[in-house]
């Protein structure tokens, strides 16, 4: 079964457009469109940038390197346009939310945490690799994580396959968190585990950006805040 | 009895310590000769009443001759008057809050007006008052007796431009309410709205309000949120990125994180809680204390306020991103 979340069944509370994360996606294909332009110049071009803006753990741990800008702008860089739009249709779907419950800079400097969370659990848990880092899907799970935690109850409006013919069921937003989990997180952590297989995404990743959505918290509004601690919906 | 026996008695009876018969006496004679200064005097020594005391100590020196002492005994009185009717004040303003702090609303506001009456000129109290009244004329009235006690107060001058804005316009007022969280009477405010419009635009706008107002009623109510809890969330956000930002220009390792950007780090919290600060807690007495009674109501002491937080935290930031810079383009200078 194939599934995608298409967008947020229900409403914001508090604004009206998204604009913070209609700005980071504009970022992101903007950027995107650079990496094109590099790389149809020239391969040892896109080779070097990945060298410099992607984040890699063990210039990291060597102090060589960007550092922290690397590990920023290795956020907005991705590896091609199944990876882009797939981070930034989440980031669209879960991320206008979460934007109107902390408004558009605290949700900014929320994304950016949960990016750098996600780089963090990465470099820790593998100091030696040399593969450049790129793509927001640590962000956007943290996004995704925040979402969860909000709105438990929230639903998805998602595109299913079931036999051939599609589906547009409106679902609770957790499926469609498990099912990213699931096969984000689970199975290739089992596959790696069991069957030794070498992955190319970042799992660890993934899963630091997960861990860092509970950093929403210091971003709320005074407002989401209270709602979320008086058990009413946020 | 002659008046003038009676007084001598009298000033025997006070030598002799018998203030009861004493008093009783000399209110014979100032009921016979009011204007007998003397008997006054005397009489002003003989009453323990404060009030009493100057009262008859103002009838003895209402003639051209003041004597120095009794002047100076008026003015101690009147201090000690003074004095005391300012800690019944403030006994009673303590009152009418712990009552309004524990729901008996009725018996505040019966405190306050009692204030009032006695006090005429006591601004706190009025100010109280206007938040304690329901009808908005009172409202109104209370504020504008407090900018008669003191044009200066900001607070009330604010509150009373709103009032007198939603005054007349139910649907402004509803707003209000909800904002105060009164919302019974949101509710009341939002019906008047819808039935005296005269567009169809207005009685929609009043309907839509109605319709999400009776949603948020249906919610389970809203438990209280210390603002200094808001202030502390909002002031570790943005020190929390900067610091996982140091721990990766720092390899992981929080020892060999440069010691500048540790001293910037304090940059980063400072510049982070005067944000927060004015974010959440416009009112705080840090505001009005450096900005004048207004606070952070004016937009330019809001501007400048955000600018000084900025300042304090966009150059911590700079500092490690050029450092990073700088790093980068060492590293780039080796690339194959």
């Amino acid at each position: 079964m194939a599934m995608l979340p298409l967008d947020d069944a229900e409403p914001s509370r508090y604004s009206h457009f998204p604009f913070m994360t209609v700005a980071i996606i504009w970022l992101n294909v903007l950027i995107m469109g650079f990496e094109f332009g590099v790389l149809q110049n020239n391969l040892a071009g896109f080779r070097e940038l990945l060298q410099l803006f992607g984040a890699i753990p063990s210039l990291i741990s060597a102090r060589a390197g960007g550092g922290a800008l690397s590990s920023i702008i290795a956020m907005f860089l991705h590896g091609g346009l199944l990876h882009l739009s797939g981070n930034m249709l989440a980031l669209w779907v879960f991320g206008r939310r979460v934007e109107d419950a902390c408004g558009p800079w605290r949700f900014l400097f929320f994304y950016l945490i949960c990016g750098m969370g996600a780089n963090i659990v990465h470099f820790l848990a593998e100091p030696n690799s040399s593969a450049p880092v790129i793509g927001a899907t640590g962000a956007v799970a943290g996004v995704m994580g925040a979402y969860i935690l909000l709105f438990p109850k929230g639903r998805i409006r998602a595109i299913a396959f079931l036999s051939f013919a599609p589906a547009w069921p409106c679902i609770r937003a957790f499926w469609v968190v498990g099912y990213f989990l699931l096969f984000n997180l689970l199975l290739p952590t089992l596959d790696a585990l069991f069957n030794k297989a070498d992955y190319t995404a970042a799992l660890w990743a993934h899963l630091g950006g997960f861990l860092a959505c509970f950093s929403v918290f210091l971003f709320l509004r005074s407002e989401a805040f209270q709602r979320y601690f008086s058990k009413a919906p946020v | 009895m002659n008046t003038s026996i009676c007084f001598q008695q009298a000033i025997r009876a006070a030598r002799a310590g018998w203030r009861d018969r004493a008093r009783a006496l000399l209110i014979d004679v100032v009921n016979n000769e009011p204007d007998n200064r003397l008997a006054w005097f005397w009489l002003s020594d003989m009453v323990d009443d404060l009030d009493e005391q100057i009262e008859a100590l103002e009838n003895a020196l209402t003639s051209s001759h003041k004597p120095p002492e009794a002047m100076a005994r008026l003015s101690r009185l009147y201090a000690q008057r003074e004095e005391r009717n300012k800690q019944r004040q403030t006994q009673l303003l303590e009152k009418a809050q712990f009552a309004n702090s524990t729901g008996r609303v009725e018996e505040a506001r019966q405190l306050l007006l009692k204030v009032v009456e006695e006090y005429e000129q006591n601004e706190i109290a009025w100010l109280m008052l206007s938040e304690m009244v329901d009808d908005t004329i009172d409202q109104i009235a209370a504020l504008e007796k407090t900018l008669a006690i003191n044009p200066d107060n900001g607070w009330a001058r604010h509150r009373l431009e709103t009032l007198k804005r939603i005054h007349g316009n139910p649907l402004a007022r509803g707003d209000v309410y909800v904002e105060q969280g009164r919302l019974d009477e949101a509710q009341k405010a939002y019906l008047n709205a819808s039935v005296q419009t005269h567009t169809v635009l207005e009685q929609r706008a009043a309907e839509r309000r109605l319709t999400a107002l009776q949603k948020l009623m249906a919610e389970p109510a809203l438990k209280p949120v210390n603002p200094v809890l808001t202030l502390a969330r909002w002031t570790l956000g943005l020190p929390l990125l900067y610091g996982l930002m140091a721990f990766i220009q720092g390899g992981l390792k929080p020892l060999a994180v440069p010691l500048e950007l540790y001293l910037a780090g304090v940059g980063v919290v400072l510049g982070s809680f005067i944000l927060a600060s004015a974010s959440a807690l416009p009112d705080h007495r840090l505001w009005t204390f450096l900005l004048g009674p207004d606070g952070l109501r004016k937009p330019l002491a809001r501007f400048c306020v955000a600018l000084t937080g900025l300042i304090f935290l966009v150059g911590p930031y700079v500092l490690l991103l050029s450092e990073a810079l700088i790093r980068l383009n060492n590293y780039r200078v080796t690339l194959p």
